[in-house]
C-alpha cells in the first residue's frame, strides 16, 4: 500500500512541525523513522491514521485522498501498534475478541489457534489469554499489542516505538519477525538499533 | 385522614434558625463554602417563594397549554443547570440535552398522568406541573453523572478510544466501552436508592402524601410508580443526551473536538 504526503504543513499554535514536507513509501516497502523527542514522529503516525489533520498539504494512502469520508474505509486496511497498550479492561482474549467484533473486521473472525502461534512466536504464554491485559508487563503489553495487529491481517502497519519495553533477548526475534513480512507496508517509529529497513527519514531534518 | 398542619412564621423563622448549626461548622473548620451556603440559602428561599406564587395562580388557571409551557421553561432550566454542572460548553450542548429531557421527561410523563387519570386531566397542573418537577430533578442528576462520566473518561482515556478506531472500529463501536460506563455511572444511584428504600430511608414523594393526608397505601403505590418512572425517564435522558450530542462533538474523521470542553 503506497503512502504519499504531498507539501504537508503541521502547526501547534505558533510553532510550525513541518512545512511543505513530502514523503513516498512504495508499497510493500518498510520506512523506519527516526527523530529527536518533539520532532514529530508520532504525529506522522497520527496525520496518516486521520487522529490529526494537516494544516496544508495532502496524504494519500493506496493512491486514496485521505479525508474525513475516505478514512473510515482506510483504517480497514491499516493497524497501529502504539507504544503504550491502553489500559482496557478485561483479559487478553476478550480484547482480542474485542477487535475482531468490529463491524469492519466481521471477515476476519477471531481464531484462537492463531492466536496461539503468534503468541508462541512472540514468547508469550498460552495461559496468558485468561489473564487481565492490566497485569501484563510493558514488554508483554506490546507483543500482545503486535500480535493483536497481526491478527487484523492489515497491508499497513503503523508501529511506534513497538518493541521499546521488550527485553533484549525477545527484541531482536520481534524485529526480524516483523523485518520479514514482505508483502506488507511498514512505518516503523523507534530509537532501537537492529530495524532494516528500505528507506530511513530523520525527520529532525525537517523540523523548522 | 386531616390536612397537613400549616408551618406558621414563627416555626419557618425557628427552622431557618437551626441553620446557624452547620453555618458554625463550617466557619469553625474553615471549609471557605459560608459565601456559598447563605448564596444557596437565599436562593431556595427565593425561589421557592416565587414558584409557590406562581404555582397558585397556575393551579388556578389550570390550563393544559400553560401548564405545559411550565414543564418545557422547567426543562430549559434542568438542561441549562445540567450542562454547567458537566463543565461542558453550553452553546455545543444545550440543544442536545433540551431535547434529551424533553422527549424522555414528556413521554414518561404523559404515560403516567394517562395510566392515572381521566383523559381530560392528563395535562392538569396537580400532575402536570408536579410530577414533571420530580422526574426532571432526577433526569438532571442522571444527565450531569452520565454526560460528565462519559466526555471526561473519553478525554482521559482517549488512547483507547483512538486504539479501537485504528482497529477499524466505526465511531460508535469505539465509543461503546465509554458509553457503558456513563450509562451505569448515571443509573448506580437509582439502583441503590431503589434498593435500600423504606429500610433505609423514607421517600420524599411519600412522606409528603402521608403528612398531606393520603393513607400510607395510597402514598406507596404512587411512591413506587414514580420510582419506576423516574428510572425510566433517567435511562431515556441519557441514552438521548449522549447520542444526540455525538453529532457536535466530533470531527469527521472521529476525533473528539476540544471546544465541548468548558475552559
Amino acid at each position: 500500500m503506497e503512502i504519499r504526503l504531498e507539501k504537508v504543513t503541521v502547526r501547534f499554535g505558533q510553532e510550525t512541525l513541518f512545512s511543505d514536507f513530502s514523503l513516498l513509501l512504495p508499497a510493500h516497502s518498510h520506512l523506519l523513522v527516526k527523530g529527536d523527542s518533539g520532532s514529530g514522529k508520532s504525529t506522522l503516525l497520527k496525520l496518516i491514521l486521520g487522529f490529526h489533520s494537516p494544516d496544508a498539504g495532502r496524504i494519500l494512502i493506496g493512491g486514496e485522498l485521505l479525508t474525513a469520508t475516505s478514512i473510515w474505509a482506510l483504517r480497514k486496511k491499516m493497524a497501529y501498534v502504539p507504544q503504550r497498550l491502553p489500559a482496557v479492561a478485561g483479559t487478553v482474549k476478550e480484547l482480542l475478541k474485542h477487535l475482531h467484533d468490529f463491524q469492519a473486521n466481521q471477515g476476519i473472525p477471531f481464531d484462537e489457534e492463531r492466536a496461539l502461534e503468534y503468541f508462541e512466536c512472540f514468547g508469550l504464554q498460552a495461559g496468558q489469554l485468561q489473564q487481565a491485559v492490566r497485569e501484563l508487563s510493558g514488554g508483554e503489553q506490546q507483543r500482545l499489542s503486535i500480535v493483536s495487529a497481526l491478527m487484523l491481517d492489515r497491508e499497513l502497519l503503523l508501529l511506534d516505538e513497538a518493541v521499546s519495553a521488550v527485553d533484549a533477548a525477545r527484541k531482536s526475534q520481534v524485529v526480524d519477525y516483523l523485518t520479514g513480512l514482505k508483502n506488507k507496508t511498514l512505518i516503523i517509529v523507534s530509537h532501537d538499533q537492529g530495524w532494516q529497513a528500505d528507506q530511513t527519514l530523520d525527520l529532525s531534518q525537517f523540523n523548522s | 385522614m386531616e390536612n397537613p398542619v400549616s408551618i406558621p412564621l414563627s416555626a419557618m423563622a425557628a427552622f431557618y434558625a437551626l441553620l446557624f448549626i452547620p453555618a458554625a461548622l463550617v466557619w469553625y473548620f474553615r471549609l471557605g463554602i459560608l459565601r456559598r451556603l447563605a448564596v444557596a440559602v437565599v436562593r431556595m428561599t427565593i425561589q421557592l417563594t416565587l414558584v409557590g406564587v406562581l404555582l397558585i395562580y397556575w393551579f388556578r388557571w389550570d390550563n393544559a397549554w400553560l401548564n405545559l409551557l411550565w414543564v418545557i421553561a422547567m426543562v430549559g432550566f434542568a438542561t441549562t443547570s445540567a450542562v454547567q454542572s458537566s463543565k461542558l460548553r453550553l452553546r455545543a450542548f444545550f440543544a442536545p440535552v433540551f431535547l434529551a429531557l424533553l422527549i424522555s421527561a414528556l413521554s414518561v410523563l404523559l404515560f403516567f398522568n394517562a395510566l392515572l387519570l381521566p383523559i381530560n386531566e392528563v395535562f392538569s397542573a396537580q400532575y402536570l406541573i408536579i410530577i414533571g418537577g420530580m422526574l426532571l430533578g432526577n433526569a438532571l442528576k442522571g444527565i450531569v453523572i452520565g454526560l460528565s462520566d462519559f466526555y471526561q473518561r473519553l478525554q482521559d482515556q482517549q488512547d483507547e478510544y483512538r486504539y479501537y478506531l485504528a482497529a477499524g472500529a466505526s465511531r460508535w463501536e469505539a465509543l461503546m466501552p465509554f458509553f457503558r460506563n456513563s450509562l451505569q455511572a448515571a443509573l448506580n444511584p437509582s439502583i441503590a436508592s431503589m434498593a435500600t428504600m423504606g429500610v433505609v430511608f423514607l421517600p420524599g414523594m411519600m412522606t409528603g402524601q402521608i403528612i398531606g393526608g393520603a393513607t400510607p397505601d395510597t402514598a406507596i403505590r404512587y411512591q413506587l410508580a414514580i420510582m419506576v418512572v423516574i428510572f425510566v425517564c433517567i435511562a431515556l435522558s441519557v441514552v438521548l443526551a449522549v447520542v444526540i450530542s455525538l453529532g457536535r462533538s466530533f470531527d469527521g474523521y472521529g476525533n473528539l473536538r476540544k471546544e465541548v470542553f468548558r475552559v
